[in-house]
């Protein structure tokens, strides 16, 4: 008798060496339709090396996931938090924490349900387009609307970009006004944004700092609107420029240099970055700048008047009045 | 490594000057320093372009070959031509146009971009100034030091980087200068055409220009060949002139730095009246640094003349921008030296010159402007009322008091 429990217990250890517990759930809409093909990823707080399982539901929205002990003692050791998350195209992701460990989950059957996301079907082209580094300042420029050839467009942004990016640095350095930083007009192909909402959840999750959207639509001329958007908090999405033309390169205006309020929605941004940094002297140069250019519509001049405020009210230097005044 | 010459060509202004020796090199971005033992060079960078690559080539070569053809007033002079390597293009960044320039030792770099629209190729170009240990940004502000207490007065240049309106070519010229840059040329043992033909020099060929006569040019070759060839000016191409303005500031920075004031002078006067319609910097920086080299001309070093020509070209920096610290502390120090010098006419007051001073140091935190304001109520103390009308009474003590300011001001942007 004792042998046979001894076996057992044997057995119990073995096998809770290889999987230890489980989770299992359905995933759903609100109204309660099962959503197949949905992943469901378990994680730890630790991080680094993306989902420690991954699965995906079944054509009911049913999911079992098994967790292997060694995988539960190595991160509970370093102190991580699990996380299940459930991911699919088209749908909001949804996350929940829970607490394993080898004697226990809880709870060990969490049921998803997914809100619609209109956003997400464009997430892996955003996603696509991210090319940041720290050093960098990023302006993202997303496709404009428009019912011309694709190629045509294509090239004309391609030619945009290039414009603003050379144009704009060059104006900061100019002027010295980048105190070492960069900043890049970088490209989003394939993706049309001419709406404000999905403009700024799109430039949020690209950790923009500014993007430029829009649409090119043919009326008797083509009517181009193009919008700048600062994407930091606040956001302000008040900065459009619009032109009528008969031709679509007209968007461009080879012959003349790209519009002051490009330039004055750059130094807003630089200036914003700069002060984050700390570096109140460079700061105060581009809101001093940017209001001279006085090409912002109110809301940004509102914004640039406070900052410098701000950045004046702990200066000696407003104490200096000239000695007639 | 591919080092060559290439020809020098171009109406040229040189015959009422003396005589230098010019250098033309051409490389690829990343060779080793091309023309090492010339002192004065100047960088063309190939022209850039989003979608068509075709004239970049030929546009950075005509603007290399136009300054090394037209300079004057400059000595042991060259300019460097550097075109991309294909598989591996440099974007034109201001970190990468540093690295190059100081890897090719030059004074001057010239870059830009260009748009092809129809039949039009519309180029935007950039001149940064280079500077090194013997000759630091500083040296084109100004900087001199008053005689009563000996505290120095400064002010700083208005940039290191000139944008330049975009200029208009039409392809058919473009293609025309392509085929001029690229034929072979005689050299002759005399200057005239029936003198014997001693060999031919090839586009790629290196030479240096040892003299010139009228329409000849006496050039050496790095084979050891001396002779004769003959200018050309390029077919009547009047669209061309618009490159003048990028080539006459090119000449008047490396006259400058070369310490030619005279040669400087001339070409940036030509240039402040012929270039109302470049960026506002640019025309401000222009006549800034026009007022400079009428000061270095006349060898003022510790003391400005009463030169209303100096005054003028400082004031009209300042018409173009109003509030560019630069042109405002160069203004404060001709009117600091005036009054200090026992008040004469001139168009700014103390008065105004304070309120500038005073507007810069709250906006920029500009260094330079407490140096200078600090300078002013100096001089306003010691030389009595310089306030003119409705001064207050306790004169002294307000000045006392601003100067307390000002020193708070120094020690905090020490720390």
């Amino acid at each position: 008798m004792i042998k046979i429990y001894l076996l057992t217990l044997l057995f119990l250890l073995y096998w809770c060496h290889g999987v230890c517990q489980s989770i299992d759930g359905q995933v759903t809409t609100k109204s309660g339709a099962p959503i197949p093909e949905t992943i469901i990823e378990l994680s730890t707080t630790l991080g680094n090396e993306g989902p420690i399982i991954e699965k995906e539901t079944d054509s009911e929205g049913l999911y079992s996931i098994q967790i292997t002990a060694s995988s539960i003692d190595e991160a509970n050791n370093q102190g991580a938090t699990w996380i299940i998350t459930a991911k699919k195209q088209g749908y909001k992701k949804t996350s929940r924490n829970v607490y394993v460990t080898k004697s226990l989950v809880e709870p060990s059957v969490i049921n998803f349900q997914l809100e619609s996301d209109p956003y997400s079907p464009n997430y892996p082209i955003v996603d696509n387009c991210i090319k940041k580094s720290n050093e960098v300042v990023s302006i993202y420029l997303f496709d404009l609307k428009s019912g011309s050839e694709e190629s045509d467009v294509a090239m004309l942004l391609t030619t945009l970009r290039y414009k603003m990016d050379s144009e704009i640095i060059n104006y900061l350095e100019s002027y010295d006004l980048r105190g070492g930083l960069d900043l890049e007009i970088i490209r989003c192909p394939g993706l049309e944004v001419s709406d404000n909402n999905y403009a700024v959840h799109y430039g949020s999750r690209l950790n923009a700092e500014g993007i430029i959207w829009g649409s090119s639509q043919k009326l008797d001329s083509i009517y181009t609107i193009v919008s700048l958007t600062y994407i930091k908090s606040p956001i302000l999405t008040g900065l459009t420029t619009q032109s009528y033309s008969n031709n679509i390169s007209d968007i461009i205006n080879i012959p003349n240099p790209i519009p002051e309020e490009y330039i004055a929605f750059s130094l807003y941004i630089i200036g914003n970055v700069h002060m984050s940094k700390g570096n109140k002297t460079y700061a105060k140069r581009c809101f001093q700048r940017a209001l001279l250019i006085n090409a912002l519509p109110n809301e940004y001049a509102q914004s640039l008047l406070n900052l410098t405020n701000e950045l004046e009210s702990e200066d000696l230097s407003t104490t200096l009045t000239p000695i007639n005044n | 490594m591919q080092i060559y010459f290439r020809i020098s060509i171009l109406v040229f202004l040189i015959s009422i000057f003396q005589i230098y020796a010019f250098g033309g090199g051409i490389g690829k971005i990343g060779d080793k320093t091309i023309l090492k033992n010339v002192k004065h060079k100047i960088l063309v960078l190939e022209y850039d372009s989003p979608t068509d690559k075709t004239w970049g080539k030929d546009i950075s070569q005509m603007i290399a070959q136009e300054i090394l053809g037209t300079m004057f007033g400059v000595n042991n002079m060259g300019v460097v031509h550097l075109e991309q390597n294909e598989d591996s293009l440099v974007k034109y960044t201001p970190e990468n146009i540093n690295t190059i320039s100081n890897q090719q030792e030059v004074l001057l770099t010239i870059w830009g971009e260009f748009y092809t629209e129809g039949n039009d190729v519309y180029i935007y170009s950039h001149l940064r100034i280079i500077p090194r240990e013997d000759f630091p940004a500083e040296a084109f502000g100004l900087s001199l030091e008053m005689e009563s207490d000996r505290s120095i007065l400064r002010a700083e240049p208005a940039t290191l980087q000139l944008n330049f309106k975009p200029i208009k070519l039409s392809i058919e010229t473009l293609k025309s200068m392509h085929e001029f840059y690229n034929k072979t040329i005689q050299i002759r043992k005399d200057p005239n055409s029936n003198s014997n033909i001693i060999k031919d020099l090839v586009p790629g060929d290196t030479y240096f220009v040892l003299r010139r006569e009228n329409e000849w040019m006496k050039i050496g070759t790095r084979g050891g060949v001396i002779g004769w060839i003959k200018y050309e000016n390029l077919e009547e191409q009047n669209e061309l002139g618009e490159v003048g303005s990028v080539i006459t500031m090119a000449q008047a920075i490396l006259q400058y730095m070369a310490g030619n004031y005279n040669a400087s002078t001339s070409s940036l006067e030509h240039y402040t009246e012929s270039n109302i319609g470049q960026d506002p910097l640019n025309r401000c920086f222009s006549h800034i640094l026009f007022g400079n080299s009428i000061i270095y001309q006349n060898k003022y070093t510790r003391r400005i003349p009463d030169n209303e020509k100096v005054s003028e070209q400082y004031q009209r920096a300042l018409e173009i921008m109003p509030y560019n610290s630069s042109a405002i502390n160069h203004l404060a120090i001709v009117t600091i030296f005036r009054d200090f010098h026992k008040g004469r006419e001139s168009y700014w007051s103390f008065t105004e010159v304070e309120g500038l001073l005073i507007h810069i140091i709250k906006t920029e935190n500009n260094v330079n402007a407490i140096g200078n304001l600090e300078a002013l109520y100096k001089v306003a103390g010691d030389f009595g009322n310089l306030y003119n009308d409705n001064n207050p009474n306790d004169y002294q003590g307000l000045i006392r008091e601003r100067l307390n300011i000002l020193g708070d001001l120094k020690v905090r942007q020490h720390r």
